[in-house]
């Protein structure tokens, strides 16, 4: 009986050990991290084709914050999501970090505008792979390192192209992933799915664009020349496809492993997509008269020309969804940034103890600055801003809401004061986003890189016939309104002989793009014929499609990627 | 030995060697020239002249006409493209932003001629030639949008700087005959190898501001220092005639003319650009480089002289021409 026992007991250790190498190997758990990348300063350029006529700018030293949340289980085929939200300017922490996504999300009661604490997501993406949330350059968590940082005239110049630029914002989030990639040995050649929301349509656009072609932008092609960039990517492709080591990678082999994107009412070409919103906002089938009609102010496209300043200004309409008031969406950004200001919530999130994380502490931060003017955030009179925008971003999402400075438990009174120029954490840097816009000397040169240029429609439309691509069609969203996106794509008749929108398929919520590309679209793929794009209505949504809809995008995405061969369910 | 022999034959000391053995000759002849020995010619002279060279380095000078178009394309093409389509109500411009190509030079040498008999000399000298352009530029652009304060884009190019230089030594055949006493006319041939060297620089200060009612904002300023230069050696011939009267016994002041052809058909050297705290270095050969400039209001294709990455396709011959016409004065001392 003892020896049957220890048979037993040998069978037992021989299956926990095959079970091991079967699936240990793959299953063991990464643990969650929060903290700061640092990005040094990037001499890159921009050109018309003239090397000595160009463009030449140095960024300056950034820390970058990311959160990663690991899988609930991994697996070699695990994918790696990379979330990021828009503005430009605006931040991840607040937005889809705190928003549906991660294991814990904002209590989001969403017809009292929020609640205040975080709580458990049955809708976790996790359950699909590892999440890693970025703040963009001076957006959220991220800031910016410069000397002379006292110098006011320094850091108004510190807001410019140098640090914001579409190209190179895409960029600073492919240097984050990518060293990201190279930190985690065991993730390195893992499927990566871009998630992006609003203008985060262009940033995955850009990143995309630049892994995909990325030789272009070292050896004077592109526009947007960075050759530190090559070279990180590079190292990257060496590392992952070793076949082609040292060779130029080809598009169609590194979008094995980045090849796919999820994008949440995205810009794309935001050019043709607000020309395309105007004019179907004017028509008689438009929303806006059942909005004039309950808020007893009738819409007349004559009397108002602009439709977007009647929604907000008039009828006093979230333009983020129509259905609500004015600000409601900012409600829940500008509670999210205040709850993500106390340690024990943006802890609770991130899983970590962000107490140990050092870049945080005021004394790690003499060199730091977030804002130019010390009473930031002001109402100033900037040139060349309509009101209407101003107003969108004179939301409490912008406030560094002063109720939670000096708290017990709030991030001054754990790091320590932060001089007058710095910030723990801004949720929409305003600063950022105009100098993506306004204060930008490559955009005032004429390089056409700014975010709303066609350029991006056509780099998109390239991205697609390798990159396996979900849209958001939340139909309640004026901001970026779904129903311009087919018609915006169609504008771009170099490229696409149509592009055809359809209700078709046994999905819950069906609904697909499909492009039809002319025979001479790209030289250099002359077998691109059709690709076709997930565009499923989302009916209740506001623009932030995973506070307002969590589940259903969640179970959308999930049966998408198994579609494609993804995702751990 | 090798590394000796070229340093000996350096361009340098084959212009400081003959200079220096003429300085040391030159107070010996002054005193023979003073002393007079009446009627009788002296079958040494030393010649030393300055002038005037009309030339035309047109490759070099290229870069004056790429600069201006360059910028012009950028600027004034680039606002009437934006007025065009009603992205600004209207720009000007102040100023002058271009600059000047070289057109001539001044040249300076010295020579020993021996006469061979009464109608023959033959002669070594060494000579020099600089020319050169330098200006300081200043254009300002003013663009005033639609719905939006004005920018004003300021450059302003101080030194914007182009020379050329040529020197070597030569010997030469002179022929000549007397009229009289007091006049006599020569035709004479000098040649030899031709040291050259080019230099471009411009030092560009560029601002960018938004002005208010009350207000002006600078959100951008750049300087970016460019400079090239490049050296080569050629072949230096001279075609002329000269007219001289003597002034005292042994001193005669004459005027000459003709054309030198003198022509550098490879040019190499060094480059550098500063932009900011980032310096970049390069060296190459000049080569005049095809450029074309793809811009959303259009697109041009220039011809420009550079060193810089110059051994791509698409680069043609680079010379450095220092050929033309030239005019001297200068003082014949006998000994």
């Amino acid at each position: 009986m003892k020896h049957c026992g220890s048979v037993r007991w040998s069978l037992f250790f021989v299956c926990l050990i095959l079970f091991s190498f079967s699936y240990g190997g793959w299953a063991q758990s990464l643990p969650n991290e929060a903290g700061y990348m640092s990005l040094e300063p990037v001499s890159f350029y921009f050109h018309f084709g003239s090397y000595l006529n160009r463009l030449s700018l140095k960024s300056s030293e950034a820390r970058i914050w990311y959160s990663f949340q690991a899988a609930d289980q991994n697996g070699p085929e695990t994918p790696l999501f990379v979330f990021f939200n828009g503005g430009p300017g605006s931040a991840t922490s607040c937005g889809l970090m705190s928003m549906g996504t991660g294991r814990y999300t904002l209590d989001n009661r969403i017809e009292s505008g929020g609640g205040t604490s975080y709580i458990a997501n049955p809708y976790s993406w996790t359950r699909l792979g590892h999440l890693l949330y970025i703040d963009a350059r001076q957006t959220g968590f991220s800031y910016n390192l410069t000397g002379s940082v006292q110098d006011e005239l320094k850091r108004f110049r510190e807001f410019n192209a140098q640090n914001f630029n579409s190209f190179f914002d895409g960029a600073d989030f492919i240097r984050i992933l990518l060293r990201f990639l190279a930190a985690h040995p065991s993730l390195q050649n893992h499927p990566v799915v871009i998630v992006g929301e609003s203008y985060g349509g262009v940033r995955a656009t850009a990143m995309l664009y630049l892994l995909l072609n990325y030789a272009d932008f070292g050896n004077g092609r592109e526009t947007f020349q960075d050759p530190a960039l090559v070279d990180e990517i590079q190292a990257h492709l060496n590392a992952v496809f070793p076949l082609y080591s040292g060779d130029v990678v080809p598009p169609e082999v590194i979008a094995r492993q980045f090849g796919h994107q999820v994008l949440i009412q995205p810009a794309l070409t935001y050019d043709y997509q607000e020309q395309e919103e105007y004019d179907l906002l004017r028509r008689p089938d438009s929303p806006l008269y059942q909005i004039g009609q309950d808020a007893g102010i009738p819409y007349d496209p004559e009397q108002y020309p602009d439709p977007l300043a009647y929604v907000s200004d008039v009828a006093g309409r979230d333009l983020y969804i129509y259905t609500k008031p004015r600000g409601w969406l900012n409600g829940f950004f500008g509670n999210a940034g205040v709850q993500l200001r106390f340690i024990d919530n943006l802890s609770q999130v991130t899983g970590i103890d962000v107490t140990t994380i050092p870049e945080l502490y005021a004394s790690s931060r003499a060199a730091a600055y977030r804002v130019i003017e010390t009473s930031y955030p002001v109402s100033a009179e900037i040139p060349g801003v309509s009101p209407a925008t101003r107003a969108l971003f004179l939301t409490p999402a912008v406030l560094e809401a002063p109720n939670v400075r000096n708290e017990p438990g709030d991030m001054e009174s754990v790091f320590g004061r932060l001089e007058l120029w710095d910030r723990y954490f801004i949720g929409t840097n305003y600063y950022a986003n105009y100098a993506f816009h306004i204060f930008n000397v490559a955009r005032a040169r004429g390089y056409d890189i700014h975010s709303w240029e066609p350029r991006y429609g056509r780099m998109f439309l390239k991205n697609v016939a390798h990159i396996e691509t979900f849209i958001t069609n939340a139909t309640l969203d004026l901001v970026v309104y779904s129903a311009a996106l087919r018609p915006a794509l169609a504008r771009h008749v170099d490229i696409l002989d149509s592009a055809e929108q359809t209700a078709d398929g046994e999905e819950a919520r069906p609904g697909k793009i499909i492009l039809t590309y002319r025979p001479s679209a790209f030289s250099d793929l002359p077998g691109l014929t059709e690709r076709t794009i997930r565009f499923p209505i989302y009916d209740k949504s506001c623009h932030a499609v995973s506070l307002t809809q969590p589940q259903e995008l969640f179970t959308d995405v999930t049966d998408w990627l198994r579609q494609n061969g993804l995702g751990n369910r | 030995m090798i590394s000796y022999k070229l340093r000996w034959l350096s361009p340098r000391l084959m212009i400081v060697v003959p200079f220096l053995c003429l300085c040391l000759a030159l107070p010996d002849a002054l005193r023979a020239a003073n002393n007079g020995e009446a009627g009788k010619r002296s079958r040494f002279r030393l010649d030393i002249y300055s002038g005037f060279s009309l030339i035309n380095p047109g490759d070099i000078n290229q870069i004056v006409d790429y600069d201006k178009n360059v910028r012009e394309f950028t600027y004034d093409v680039y606002f009437n493209y934006l007025q065009a389509n009603n992205m600004i109500r209207s720009w000007n411009k102040d100023g002058d932003g271009a600059g000047k190509k070289i057109r001539h030079a001044f040249p300076f040498g010295i020579r020993v001629r021996y006469y061979v008999s009464d109608f023959l000399a033959i002669s070594v000298g060494c000579q020099f030639m600089k020319g050169g352009r330098a200006r300081s530029l200043n254009v300002q652009y003013t663009r005033n949008p639609i719905d939006a304060d004005a920018y004003l884009e300021t450059l302003d190019i101080s030194p914007y700087r182009l020379v050329v230089e040529g020197y070597g030594p030569s010997v030469g055949i002179h022929l000549f005959k007397r009229f009289g006493e007091t006049l006599s006319a020569e035709a004479f041939f000098v040649g030899g190898p031709l040291f050259a060297e080019c230099s471009y620089e411009s030092r560009v200060n560029y601002t960018w501001a938004i002005q208010g009612q009350n207000y002006v904002w600078e959100p951008f300023t750049s300087e970016v220092i460019l400079a090239e230069d490049g050296s080569g050696t050629g072949l230096s011939f001279e075609l002329g005639g000269r007219l001289s009267i003597p002034v005292f016994r042994r001193i005669d002041l004459y005027l000459e003319g003709g054309y030198a052809y003198q022509m550098v058909k490879s040019v190499s050297g060094k480059g550098s650009e500063t932009q900011g705290e980032t310096l970049k270095t390069w060296e190459g050969k000049w080569r005049t480089k095809t450029e074309t400039m793809t811009t959303p209001w259009g697109t041009r294709t220039w011809r420009f002289p550079t060193n810089y990455e110059t051994e791509d396709a698409g680069t043609g011959d680079f010379r450095l021409n220092l050929s033309g016409f030239r005019i001297r004065l200068g003082a014949s001392f006998g000994f």
